[in-house]
């Protein structure tokens, strides 16, 4: 073995192989992350609810939490967010993803606690202003449901409605039945 | 000549082979240690920012369920001051591969939620109906869950199982092909030092292409959009993913040494042949 060889065994077919090799390796780590992850992709290990993230610009492709414009009440203003997490609820009410908007015929369906909706019947009347324009509303009636399914198939008279619906309370603890404030659109 | 040459090249591709292998051994190797590992697991996905996260939303969600049903947030905060969501969580992670839950529901807590509702609730002689009391308590017991509990931990089990088993796997075939290409260079070689020359070249090469790819991986950040939720279980995973390419470093540190060492032994062990031949040499030249 000669001079030249040890040297190229020792320091120079080393480096060159390590060299090419470390890149392979990161760019194969880079691309195959999930691969030396021990857990599934999209696992959940626990459901925590999302901030309210600021204001959609347009109807098209709104994420959950996303506020979408406010309901206003005898002075009181509470946030609008369209499929809001169940913490959010506290101050706002949440829009439904399958609900008709406030500008088309039929009966748009937002969902609160039963705290807020004390507050918003105490008003007769309240404003909606939000991405899909500017609305006003009178209120018609408070109905009670067996449950939420039934609360939210519940179709209005009014061609321009909207139904707050939330669970109720008899004052400590939560009821099996749901409680509704009816509305209909004014000019 | 030309004989020589081709040895030559057989020796450089079997050296790549090698440090290929020992790049694939050691990943494997480190993986099964760290990432593949339960205890491993257990400990570092739940930290002290988890603990946090988690008794924030606890608050935000109690405060939601105050709204609904009437009963102070206080009422439902209690549970965090009587038992430690640090604790339950850590429990909750020894849980994962046992056959406990670790969703933390049991109709244990909601009697535990019920009785503090309840306590509350005579306490300040509020007329209450019980069975309304108890479906708080439920979904009480039922947020403490969601939020605190570790989920889908069978599908964690069973892939960790089946991904250690493939990390074993990997291992056992990196060594194997670390074998053949030994016995081949032995087979090319008679004398035994070049055979062993070009083994250490190939292992320390995988050495240090190990060190730089975890080291390129550190810098550039891989694995830090991995898809795991919560956001705070997502820091969790990358911290234990920067772990991992930290022992991995290491690891592709103590193989480079190893080849290293090796080969300058082998350096010496010639140089002082060549040294002795050289003075035998010298000796008979001076007789003469």
């Amino acid at each position: 073995m000669d001079k030249k060889e040890i040297w190229q065994n020792l320091i120079i077919l080393p480096a060159i192989l390590g060299v090419i090799l470390s890149v392979f390796l990161c760019v194969y780590l880079n691309a195959n992350v999930q691969r030396v992850l021990p857990v599934p992709k999209d696992t959940a290990f626990a459901y925590h609810d999302s901030s309210i993230i600021d204001e959609g610009e347009n109807a098209e492709g709104l994420k959950p939490n996303t506020s979408i414009g406010s309901i206003e009440f005898g002075g009181t203003k509470l946030n609008l967010c369209y499929e809001a997490d169940y913490s959010n609820l506290v101050g706002a009410v949440s829009f439904d993803e399958e609900s008709t908007d406030f500008s088309k015929i039929g009966a748009a369906y937002l969902k609160t606690t039963s705290a807020n909706a004390s507050l918003i019947k105490k008003a007769n009347m309240l404003n909606i202003n939000s991405i899909y324009g500017s609305f006003k509303y009178q209120l018609l009636d408070e109905l009670e449901f067996e449950n939420e399914y039934q609360a939210t198939i519940y179709a209005p008279k009014a061609s321009k409605s909207l139904v707050i619906y939330y669970q109720n309370s008899n004052g400590a603890g939560l009821a099996t039945t749901y409680k509704a404030l009816i509305y209909k659109e004014v000019k | 000549m030309e004989m020589k040459q081709t040895r030559k090249l057989i020796s450089f591709v079997i050296a790549t082979v090698i440090a290929i292998s020992s790049v694939c051994m050691l990943s494997s190797l480190t993986l099964e240690l760290s990432l593949a590992n339960k205890s491993f697991f257990s400990k570092h996905l739940v930290t002290n920012s988890v603990a946090e996260e988690c008794e924030k939303q606890l608050d935000l969600k109690f405060e939601a369920l105050e709204a609904e049903s009437g009963i102070p947030l206080s009422v439902f905060q209690m549970a965090t001051k009587t038992y430690s969501t640090a604790d339950n969580l850590s429990q909750a992670s020894q849980n994962i591969f046992s056959e406990e839950t670790a969703e933390l529901y049991s109709n244990e807590r909601v009697d535990y939620f019920y009785n503090l509702c309840t306590e509350y609730l005579d306490g300040n002689n509020i007329s209450y109906n019980k069975d309304d009391v108890r479906r708080t308590a439920d979904k009480a017991a039922r947020i403490y869950s969601e939020t605190v509990g570790i989920h889908n931990t069978d599908s964690v089990s069973q892939y960790l199982t089946l991904f250690a088993r493939d990390c074993t796997k990997a291992t056992s075939i990196a060594i194997v092909s670390l074998i053949i290409c030994g016995a081949l260079l032995a087979i090319i070689y008679k004398k035994k030092n070049y055979a062993i020359s070009y083994f250490a070249s190939g292992v320390a090469g995988g050495g240090i292409a190990t060190i730089i790819g975890a080291l390129l991986a550190l810098i550039f950040q891989v694995g830090t959009d991995v898809s795991v939720s919560p956001l705070v279980y997502q820091s969790s995973m990358v911290s234990m993913i920067r772990i991992y390419f930290a022992y991995l470093m290491l690891a592709g540190l103590i193989l480079c040494a190893i080849g290293s060492l090796v080969n300058f032994l082998i350096a010496k062990y010639v140089k002082r042949e060549e040294d002795r031949q050289a003075t035998r040499f010298n000796k008979i030249i001076a007789k003469l």
